[in-house]
């Protein structure tokens, strides 16, 4: 094709390009500048020069000595503790709840349980965490503290306790993520043969069997995608949930990765030293990404793309 | 064909319905309580579990009251009502042009979009593109840098190549151009998809605290209800010394009944933040099992 030609289909398609434009313009911008940006990790920030302009550290990987740094290992630490604490809790509970919900034979009934259980999936941690806090609270009145006292316990501060925090996390994940995760097995559950269960009754298979040699192995692609799908997580502890949850009295619990960034970032300002940590931690994710992905192609013939 | 039913069964779904109605229960209670205590009398009725205890009303009039609680629902709606029609728009005309199979250079630009979702590049270079292009503490950081995603992007694509294509060759023939074809018959007949799309985004949008906060932290008066929530509970005592309330010369028990209207407004507050998505459930309940089904496992 010469020269010529390609611009006059170019030309003749200009309106397409015109739809296309607002697109790449935004993913230029919000994705692609940022990548440049990322040589501010490498640079001695200054706010007058800006990130583009500020020079180079001497020696080059001077705001990655944060690796000497114990508090980066602790923040590492923490976050891997707590992403794989929350995802091994909740990773089971959607696919025993869509199980549970599939033996339910009352069409009223089920949608009832299921309207509820969506539901947290849609409102904010922020609106979440303050009724989590109510729940909780230290008073002798909450919810909390009166069951205790029924059962002759006296009342705790739950929140203000370090050891109790990774398990409120954990629970509290789970309510409101549970119900929504549900959706995509009980779409797998519906997508099994029906002839499956008929060869496996004409067998004698009982509920129990049915459930254990149709029903689960009809699941278990999914499953195993899902499964796949977490590691990713591993560094991503859930930003919005832990920063929600969090109080002065516990906050050492609540240093993950995501929020390290933040404060040394856009609270205390060092945005160098920040950047250079969220490049690690971006390495990190993206090294996890494609692991994932491999595993995925490997064991279930599809990748994640 | 399932029904053969022997005593063990019988004893499992026995078994099964009542786990599942106590965890129907265990899930509603959290808002059940919150909207019971908002209505029950901040001091006396502090123990209320069940139902209000001395029912009271005053909390709901001084939210409203509240000065700014308007204006930063106000800015919640207006941020909803501008920047999902946004992300529609241009993300939608985006995958359109995307599915013409006559596009030059097609490939490249769908290679463009994918890349730039495979690396996360945090949050501090993304801050400095912010604020190298004047967008920190403006209305515009709420709708513009969501106003595309590569993920709704995927999904409507796949949507758009399911239509039939007889119909816009047809329009092709009889001259239409590129955007008339898109606007007046691929976007008529994808309304559903848009709907779905839509609510999603506006969901999002909506309980978005965070770019208020950091990315619009010198401009209170921009902040939109989530970001007016977070930061009126850390300040709550503050706000509300400049509503009813005076501590100069309290005894310690006006100051614990003080400390108990604070924490009622408080939980009146967030059912008023939450009864917008309420309203809405319904519609989304409706679509979002087909949304999750579509993008898969979209968030």
């Amino acid at each position: 094709m010469s020269v010529q030609r390609a611009l006059t289909l170019i030309w003749r398609q200009r309106a397409l390009y015109l739809l296309l434009l607002p697109a790449v313009v935004l993913t230029f911008v919000f994705r692609y500048i940022p990548v440049y940006g990322l040589t501010l990790a490498f640079k001695d920030y200054s706010t007058t020069l800006g990130p583009f302009r500020s020079p180079f550290t001497d020696p080059i990987f001077y705001n990655f000595f944060f690796f000497q740094d114990p508090e980066f290992w602790y923040v590492l630490r923490n976050t891997v503790r707590i992403s794989v604490a929350k995802f091994l809790a909740a990773w089971p509970m959607p696919i025993v709840l869509a199980l549970l919900l599939n033996e339910v034979r009352h069409r009223s009934f089920k949608r009832t349980i299921q309207t509820v259980a969506y539901l947290p999936h849609f409102l904010s941690w922020v609106i979440l965490a303050r009724i989590i806090y109510d729940l909780l609270s230290w008073e002798a009145t909450s919810p909390f503290n009166q069951i205790r006292a029924v059962l002759g316990l006296d009342p705790v501060a739950l929140m203000g306790d370090k050891s109790a925090f990774i398990p409120i996390l954990v629970v509290s994940n789970i309510f409101k993520e549970v119900g929504w995760g549900t959706i995509i097995y009980l779409a797998a559950i519906t997508r099994i043969d029906p002839e499956l269960y008929e060869a496996a009754l004409a067998d004698g298979a009982g509920r129990w069997a049915q459930l254990w040699h149709v029903t689960l192995p009809g699941m278990l692609p999914i499953i195993a995608i899902l499964l796949v799908l977490g590691i990713p997580g591993i560094l991503s502890a859930g930003f919005d949930q832990i920063y929600n949850l969090m109080n002065p009295t516990i906050a050492e619990m609540a240093y993950v990765t995501d929020y390290y960034v933040l404060r040394v970032g856009l609270i205390q300002g060092n945005y160098a030293f920040a950047a250079a940590m969220g490049l690690v931690f971006s390495v990190i994710a993206l090294a996890l990404v494609l692991t994932a992905n491999f595993i995925s192609k490997r064991s279930a013939g599809t990748g994640i793309w | 064909m399932h029904y053969r039913r022997t005593p063990s069964e019988t004893l499992f779904r026995a078994g099964n319905y009542a786990f599942l109605a106590f965890l129907g229960a265990a899930t509603f209670y959290p808002f059940w309580y919150l909207v019971v205590n908002s209505l029950s009398d901040p001091v006396a009725g502090v123990d209320a579990m069940l139902w209000p205890k001395q029912f009271y009303w005053a909390n709901y009039w001084i939210v409203a009251d509240t000065p700014g609680v308007w204006r930063a629902l106000g800015i919640t709606v207006l941020r909803v009502a501008t920047g999902v029609p946004l992300m529609l728009v241009v993300t939608g005309t985006a995958a359109f042009a995307l599915t013409r199979r006559e596009l030059l250079g097609r490939k490249i630009i769908i290679l463009f979009f994918f890349l730039s979702i495979f690396f996360e590049v945090g949050l501090i270079p993304y801050y400095m593109v912010l604020r190298a292009f004047g967008l920190l503490n403006t209305f515009w950081v709420y709708i513009i840098p969501a106003g595309f995603s590569v993920w709704t992007m995927i999904v409507m694509k796949t949507s758009f190549q399911g239509l039939p294509e007889g119909l816009t060759e047809a329009a092709r023939m009889d001259g239409a151009g590129y955007p008339t074809i898109f606007f007046r018959i691929v976007v008529p007949l994808s309304i559903p998809m848009f709907a779905v799309l839509g609510l999603f985004s506006a969901v999002t949008h909506w309980n978005d605290y965070f770019t208020g906060e950091f990315f619009v932290n010198t401009e209170p008066r921009l902040w939109p209800l989530q970001t007016f929530l977070r930061v009126s509970r850390q300040n709550a005592i503050d706000i509300l010394k400049g509503v009813i309330l005076d501590y100069s010369n309290m005894s310690p028990l006006e100051e614990e009944a003080s400390r108990l209207t604070q924490r009622s407004l408080d939980m009146a507050f967030t059912v008023f933040a939450m009864v917008p998505i309420l309203l809405v459930y319904p519609w989304l309940q409706r679509y979002f099992v087909k949304g999750v089904l579509i993008g898969s496992i979209k968030e």
